[in-house]
This record gives C-alpha cells, structure tokens and sequence, in this order.
C-alpha cells in the first residue's frame, strides 16, 4: 500500500499552532469596562457561526499539510485559505464585540486576544512559506493576500469593526492619530535627511583617508551602543544649557524637551548605517577602475558621480533603509521627551495599562517601518546597476 | 614625440627614478622594461601626471606636460593597465565612450566610433556592444579596454603590462593582434613589462632599467647583439640566439629555389635534381606538394608526382612570414636540413636552410 502521509512541516507546524491556540486561548477579551480585568472568550465560544468556520479552516490546513494528495490542491489549499482567513477572524471578533457592546452597554470593551493573533502569526507563515516555495502557490498567495489586505482594509474603514476596543480607542483619537503619524513620519525622516546629508560626506572621507577612519568609526560605534533612552537623558540638560546660555536658540524654538533633542538623537543614531554603509559601498569599488577613471581624464567629481557613487549606490541605499526602519522605531522612544509620534500613544497606554491604546501606537509604528523597508528595497532594486547583478 | 630629461621621482627618501633622459619618436613602440621595483610603472604614470615629477621635465609634442591640465592631458593619452579597471556598471559601449563623452562628443559621432573600434578588435559589435564587464574574458576584456584607450583617438598610448595578468596563449594572440593594430595605427606607444620576449616581439626601441636608472637604450636587435653590460645580459637570457631571431622573418633571409611539376617526366626532372642534389615538386598553382631526390629517382615511377616524398610525410613547409626561431624550431623538430618556405596560399616562394639561419 503507498502511504499516504506526506508531511509539509512549515504549513503543518503553523496550522497545528493555530488550530491549537483557537482550541485553548482566548480569542477575544471581554472587559466591562475599559480598565477592568479581562476574561478571555475562545473561539468556540464566540459567536453563532464565525468560531466553527474559523476552527474548520485550521482543520483543513493542517490536513491537506500532512496527506498526500494532488499538488494542484495542496496549491490551491495553502495558497488560498491563509489569505481569507485572516478577515474572517477580524470579521469573527468584530461581530463578537457587537454583540457584546449590545448586551452589556458601550462602556464594556472586547479586545483581541491571544489565540487571534497566534492565528495571524500562523496565517503569516504559511504565507510566507508558499511565497518561497513559488510556482502556482505563489501566486495564489499573492492574490488571496491582496484580496485579504483589501477586506481587512474595508472592515476597518467601514465601522464594522467599531465595537473592538483598539478602534474605539482609535474614533476617540482620530484627529490626534493623523497628528502623531504626520509627527512620526517628519521626525524620522528628517532624522535620517540628516543622517545622510552627514554621513554621505562621512562615508566618503573615511574612505579616501585611512586615518580619520578608526577615530569616526570608533566614536559612531560607541555611540550606537548608548541605549536611545539615556541619550535623550543626556541631551535634554545639554540643550537646556545651551539655550540658557544662548537664548538666540530658544527663540529659534530649541528647547530641552520636545522635537530638538529627538531630532539630534535620531540623527546619531542614523548616522552609522548610512556612514558605514557609504564606506563600505566606495570600498567596493575596484581601485582598478579609479585608476583607469583618472588616467583617461576623468575630474575628482566626475569620477565620484560616474563611476564611484553608481557602483557603491545599492550598498548606500541599503544603510539608508536600514537607518530609516531604526529611526522609525526609535521615533516611538522620543514621545518621552515630548517630541510626538506613535509612542504617545504606546506610553499613555502604558500608563494606563491599556493594551488596546499601546497597540493603537504600536502597530502603525510597525506597518509604517515594513512599508519604509519595502520601499527602499524597492529602490535598491530599480538602483542596482544591471552590470552588478 | 614624448621628451623626458633629467626626470627623478623621490618617495620620501626612497628614489623611485633617477636623472631619466629618454626621448620617444613619433610612431615609436617604446618598451620599458626591467625587474620590479625599477621604476618602470612610476615612469609611465609620471608621463600622464598620474604621479608628480620631483624634478626633471617631461615634453610631449614641445610642450611641458607640467604647464598643462593634468585632465585635458589625460584626455589626448591612451591608458591601459594590467587590471584593465572596465566600469562594470557600464555596458562595453558605454567603457568604449568614456573618454568620447569627457570630450562631449555627439552621440552618433561616439556610436559609429565604439562599432568601429569593436570590428577592429574583432569583436562583433551587434553582440558586444551591450555586453557588461563580467559576461567577457579576460581576452576581452582587456580588447576592450585597449579600445577604450584607442576612443578619442589619440595619437599617444601608455599601457602598463596590459597583457601581463591573460594566460600564456591569449596573451600571443593579443600581442600579434595588438601589433597588426599597430602597424596601421602608426601610434606613439609608451609600454610597460617585465616580460624580455614581449618586448623583443613588439619594440621597436626598448628601454631597459634598474633601480630607477637607465641601463640601456637600443633596438631590440641592438640589444640582443650588442648587451650594455652584465645585467642585461642576464637580464635577456642565456637563448638571446634564439630571441634575436625572433624578430627575423623567414621572407627577408630565404633563397631562391629550383622546382618541378607533379606532371613532369622523371627523367626531365632528374638533370635537376641531379643538377643541386634535389628539388621541390609543386603542382599547377605552385602549391609544393614534396620533394624530390637522388634516391627517390630510382624507383621506376613515371612522373616526379609519382616519385616524391609527399608534404605530409616528414617534410615541413614553413610560411614566409614566420620568424626564423619558429622556422628553425620546426626544421630541428623534423631533423630536417633544409624546408621549403610558401606564401600564405601555400605556394612555394623559396627555401631555407639551416646554414641561412646561422648566417643570419
């Protein structure tokens, strides 16, 4: 008899996890009021139909994980389940909270709980696992993910999802959301500006003299090392000093606390990815090619924007990314002197011990650096010379 | 014509090059050359003002290179160095127009000026053209990069080892190429090497130095016969015999030589044969096709076509424009006295003997 066990272990591991923690965690939290205990819900017990779809799902991933049946279903099972999943569950918990909120009033709150995002994570890494496995499960992914992204966008965007607790906490902040995120995003990015316009030169200079590099390095290094808290420490009686001492600075709107010793810190911190990384890209280039560059009558500029800068831009571009995902999340530390951000969020949460509020800071925190990641690889990818690759 | 007089390069205490006086003609192949660290290289890149003089003057064409923009300089002068140094984010085409777009040429200007040069390195421009560095071999790469130097066309080339780092036959088939370039070019060419056969073959004056000074300045037959002292004695080799008559071409030190038709009577062809003890048997067109001697008349055959030693069996047809050493190299291989020596067609132009060789 030929067996008929056919292990996939990523897919199997992740629908096992998520067919487990429906099973025993809670799916949603119910607290009767917004700083009140929370109860966890499991799955099962939610709602009239969503909880058995849900589990049925699990159910069906993780079997078609482990038979041997066709490629073509195994395909079109993991390819396109994970995708539709993940709304539903969001649809699952949104209803729940509904429900909730008509039964017990709207001072009661359902949150998302343990087993919900076990699933998502779970979701994720079937995904992903079929995005490298490619061919026809690929591109099934690819479309289910899309179609799920967009349903997702859409529940939240339509109200209803507007009885879960993050979004609640998100309506009675709505106007204060757009102003962090545009704080977030202005802070970050002009930190690594800065960073670039600095440490391009930097890289450079490192590069052409062997002296400066140890001393550049070694100070850079060091100050990566300091924890983003203490720098921020640090700065805010430095800076106090000095607009004590200079008052041209405070009328020119410097101050101890807020967006000036955010920027200063962001911009240490940002400044060895790019410096490092601008190094490393012109130490890449065969010094073969900038002898011949010069010997054929090329200027010191010319070499630099002709041959220098276009071989090391790909290695450039990528202490670029990595400096602008570090900024971003390092931006949500500098609510704590009072520069804005997503972190007003996280730490007012924090305060009142309201996880709900934290996510509401941390999750757009994440997304926003995925995106800012995904966008320079993007770019790193139209840069990379075709000669190089 | 590149004037150096008096020219010394001092790194720190260490003297690189030392009171150098050497003048290069126009369309001269000029070889340095000499054990490292002799300062060959420093000289080469102090013609371009990629290294500073210490003192001294260098004039090309009258002119002191030192009163000029060291980039405009560049600009006029070929380069090419042993690592090549192609951009490898540029295309071939885009290698080739380098200098061409430092001068700002015209886009279709530079366009028929990268094909041009690509056919004559032999290299196809429809599929070369838009190759990059790393899809080339060596070989090619470094044609390319001599067309490079060749773009806006200069009327000087400084090439440092540009075939020292291509295996042993890509290397001979670079410098014959590289030669036959020359030859319609006519280029004023300053090159760099530590190999003596590479620069018996290519120079027409070679520049021998040691420890930054001039040793000696001659022909490479000059050299060859007439060595400056010890070291370059031992510097050329033991076989300077043998590398002298590298630069001889069998053409220039052949003599005429009787012949015969496959066709003819073996007794018509016999007076000759017994007249200078052999003859060559050609056919029609000329094309030597044996040999004919006073053994191989006594066989009964008809026709001397009948009676020949054919080509294929132990004779050896040497092609006028080899050098004496390959053609003295295949008469030892043969044990052979004499050979008879043919046109690129194969006809017979005439003979060489191994007493032409020594008398040479």
């Amino acid at each position: 008899m030929p067996p008929l066990l056919l292990p996939r272990k990523v897919p199997l591991t992740a629908s096992v996890l998520g067919l487990g923690s429906s099973l025993l965690l809670g799916f949603v939290t119910f607290r009767a009021n917004r700083l009140a205990a929370g109860e966890a819900i499991r799955l099962l017990q939610t709602g009239p139909c969503g909880g058995p779809v849900l589990m049925a799902a699990w159910i069906i991933l993780a079997t078609t994980s482990i038979l041997k049946i066709p490629e073509r279903w195994v395909n079109f099972t993991l390819g396109l389940l994970p995708g539709a999943l993940v709304p539903t569950a969001l649809k699952v918990a949104g209803g729940q909270a509904e429900r909730t909120a008509l039964a017990s009033g709207d001072i009661a709150r359902v949150s998302l709980g343990a087993a919900f995002w076990v699933s998502l994570f779970a979701a994720a890494v079937i995904m992903l696992d079929a995005w490298h496995t490619g061919g026809l499960r690929r591109k099934l992914t690819l479309f289910s993910a899309t179609l799920g992204i967009a349903v997702t966008v859409y529940l939240m965007v339509s109200g209803e999802m507007s009885h879960l607790s993050i979004l609640r906490e998100f309506i009675n902040r709505r106007e204060r959301f757009t102003g962090e995120l545009m704080a977030h995003l202005a802070l970050s990015s002009s930190a690594v500006g800065m960073a670039v316009l600095l440490g391009l030169p930097l890289g450079i200079l490192a590069h052409r003299k062997a002296r400066l590099r140890g001393g550049a390095f070694f100070v850079l290094n060091t100050l990566q090392t300091v924890p983003s808290l203490a720098l921020f420490g640090i700065l805010i009686p430095l800076l106090a000093a000095l607009t004590s001492r200079f008052p041209v600075l405070g009328e020119a709107g410097i101050q101890g606390i807020g967006t000036a010793p955010a920027l200063i810190a962001l911009t240490v911190y940002s400044l060895l990815p790019v410096a490092r990384n601008t190094f490393a890209g012109f130490s890449s280039v065969d010094p073969a090619a900038v002898d011949a560059g010069r010997g054929m009558g090329m200027t010191g500029s010319q070499l630099l924007v002709r041959v220098e800068f276009p071989i090391a831009s790909p290695i450039i571009l990528n202490g670029i990314r990595v400096a602008l995902v570090q900024a971003i999340g390092l931006t949500a530390v500098a609510a704590l002197i009072g520069a804005g951000g997503f972190g007003v969020f996280i730490f007012q949460g924090l305060g009142q011990a309201a996880t709900d509020l934290v996510l509401l800071g941390a999750i757009p925190t994440n997304l926003i650096a995925a995106a800012a990641d995904a966008l320079l690889n993007g770019l790193i990818g139209v840069a990379n010379p075709r000669g190089l690759r | 014509m590149i004037e150096l007089s008096c020219v010394t390069k001092r790194y720190g205490g260490v003297t690189a090059v030392e009171e150098l006086t050497v003048t290069v003609a126009d369309g001269e192949f000029a070889v340095l050359i000499g054990p490292s660290g002799c300062g060959k290289s420093t000289t080469l890149r102090m013609v371009n003002r990629l290294v500073p003089l210490t003192s001294g003057t260098i004039r090309v064409d009258g002119t002191d290179v030192g009163s000029r923009a060291p980039e405009q300089l560049r600009r006029e002068m070929g380069y090419v160095i042993q690592s090549v140094g192609l951009f490898p984010h540029m295309t071939v085409a885009g290698n080739i127009a380098v200098v061409p777009s430092l001068l700002k040429w015209p886009r279709q200007r530079t366009e028929a000026r990268v094909d041009e040069l690509l056919d004559l390195f032999g290299l196809d421009p429809s599929s070369y053209r838009d190759k990059y560095p790393r899809q080339l071999s060596g070989g090619e790469a470094q044609r390319v990069g001599v067309a490079r130097a060749l773009a806006a066309d200069p009327s000087i080339l400084l090439m440092d080892e540009p075939f020292g780092a291509l295996d042993p036959i890509t290397r001979e088939t670079l410098q014959t190429e590289f030669s036959r370039i020359q030859r319609e070019l006519g280029k004023t060419i300053v090159f760099v090497t530590h190999d003596i056969d590479e620069a018996i073959r290519l120079a027409d004056r070679i520049v021998i130095l040691r420890e930054g000074r001039l040793i000696q300045h001659d022909t490479p037959e000059k050299i060859l016969t007439h060595p400056a002292n010890r070291f370059v004695l031992e510097f050329i080799g033991s076989d300077r015999a043998l590398k002298r008559l590298s630069r001889m071409k069998t053409s220039d030190h052949m003599r005429p030589t009787a012949s015969v038709k496959v066709m003819d009577s073996l007794a018509g062809a016999g007076a000759i044969v017994m007249r200078n003890g052999f003859a060559w048997v050609t056919c029609g067109e000329g094309v030597v096709r044996g040999r004919l001697d006073g053994q191989t008349l006594t066989g009964g055959a008809a026709t001397a076509g009948e009676a020949m030693i054919p080509v294929n069996r132990g004779l050896e047809v040497i092609p006028a424009d080899a050098s004496l050493r390959e053609a003295l190299s295949r008469m030892v291989q043969r044990g052979l006295r004499n050979a008879p020596v043919a046109d690129e067609k194969g006809r017979l132009v005439g003979e060489i003997s191994l007493e032409d060789i020594l008398e040479a």
